[in-house]
């Protein structure tokens, strides 16, 4: 837990309480990452997940990658490991997406034509995911 | 010049690395899991997938880890596209930071041609290397999910009924029947 304010030295609790309080009225990283993506992706059948993890309200999406985080979630949470790891395999791509990062290659299957798609409508056809 | 591919040694090198998982029958391959756990891959299901004018079955990101998979399609179809697209993975994109995916060309997206490109004598080289390489990854595919020693369990499984055997593998039936004849199966007493 960050310590955001120092009490008296007698009043742990109260400090404790106070830092936790503070602490959960800021929006972690991640927490906001879910939140973009849960906007920006209105059709997913798997909301709920993503909700549990936004509610938990820790971490950075590279957290997500880190063993002791992904211990601390499935501890604190009914999640399971694959939920976690497909959450942040879609938070992944999202991020990418979101922050405009370059299509380099792609090869598709059943298409009629070449074409070179821009970000932006790779982004929109990304935002119709329902899972 | 397109190098030789021995599809059969790729389908045999990407088994022996992973141990494919299966599905809850205990029987087909679970590909989704595999791409998932093996290669990070993110499978993302599209209504309608469409990208400009072209209706897509499925398409791959490598650099992103991504895979694009038409969510109206039938499940068995998805499986074949996802295998289709580790095809690609395996034969194409391996080693992706040394060399090209394909030859250098101004195009950034490559999709699979319509029959008539395929009969046009004015076909580009280039189109007829994309089209090697899509029906490259349709062989993977089917070798992939309907290996020799699969086939021969299910085949035993479901009494010699092709639709029994490509619900075990989780097939589409006309997948499973040309693969049966590929293997001379269906003719053979086993």
């Amino acid at each position: 837990m960050k310590e955001f304010v120092r009490l008296h030295s007698q009043d742990e609790a109260l400090t404790a309480f106070v830092n936790t309080a503070l602490e959960s009225a800021i929006e972690s990283s991640l927490a906001r990452l879910i939140s973009d993506y849960l906007k920006a992706c209105p059709n997913l059948s798997n909301r709920a997940v993503f909700r549990t993890l936004q509610q938990l309200n820790q971490g950075t999406l590279d957290d997500l990658s880190r063993e002791g985080f992904v211990s601390y979630i499935i501890s604190h949470t009914r999640l399971s490991l694959n939920d976690v790891a497909s959450a942040r395999r879609s938070l992944r791509t999202f991020f990418a997406y979101s922050n405009k990062h370059g299509i380099e290659r792609m090869a598709a299957r059943g298409a009629t034509g070449t074409v070179a798609p821009p970000v932006s409508e790779l982004e929109a056809v990304h935002s119709r995911r329902i899972s | 010049m397109q190098p030789y591919v021995n599809i059969d040694a790729v389908v045999d090198r990407v088994v022996r690395r992973h141990r494919p998982p299966r599905l809850q029958n205990g029987v087909a391959v679970d590909i989704e899991r595999m791409l998932a756990d093996y290669y990070d891959i993110d499978i993302a299901r599209i209504p309608d997938l469409r990208i400009g004018n072209a209706s897509l079955q499925g398409c791959c990101f490598p650099d992103r880890l991504l895979i694009l998979v038409e969510a109206h399609d039938a499940p068995t179809r998805q499986r074949f596209t996802l295998a289709h697209e580790l095809g690609h993975l395996e034969m194409h994109y391996r080693n992706t930071m040394i060399q090209p995916l394909f030859p250098v060309e101004d195009e950034a997206a490559y999709f699979r041609c319509v029959t008539h490109e395929a009969t046009s004598e004015f076909e580009s080289q280039s189109t007829s290397q994309r089209r090697r390489k899509e029906r490259q990854a349709d062989v993977f595919a089917a070798k992939f999910l309907m290996p020799l020693l699969l086939v021969r369990t299910a085949w035993r499984q479901a009494d010699g009924n092709l639709e029994r055997c490509a619900e075990l593998l989780v097939v589409s039936k006309q997948a499973m029947e040309y693969r049966l004849a590929e293997l001379e199966l269906a003719t053979t007493a086993l």
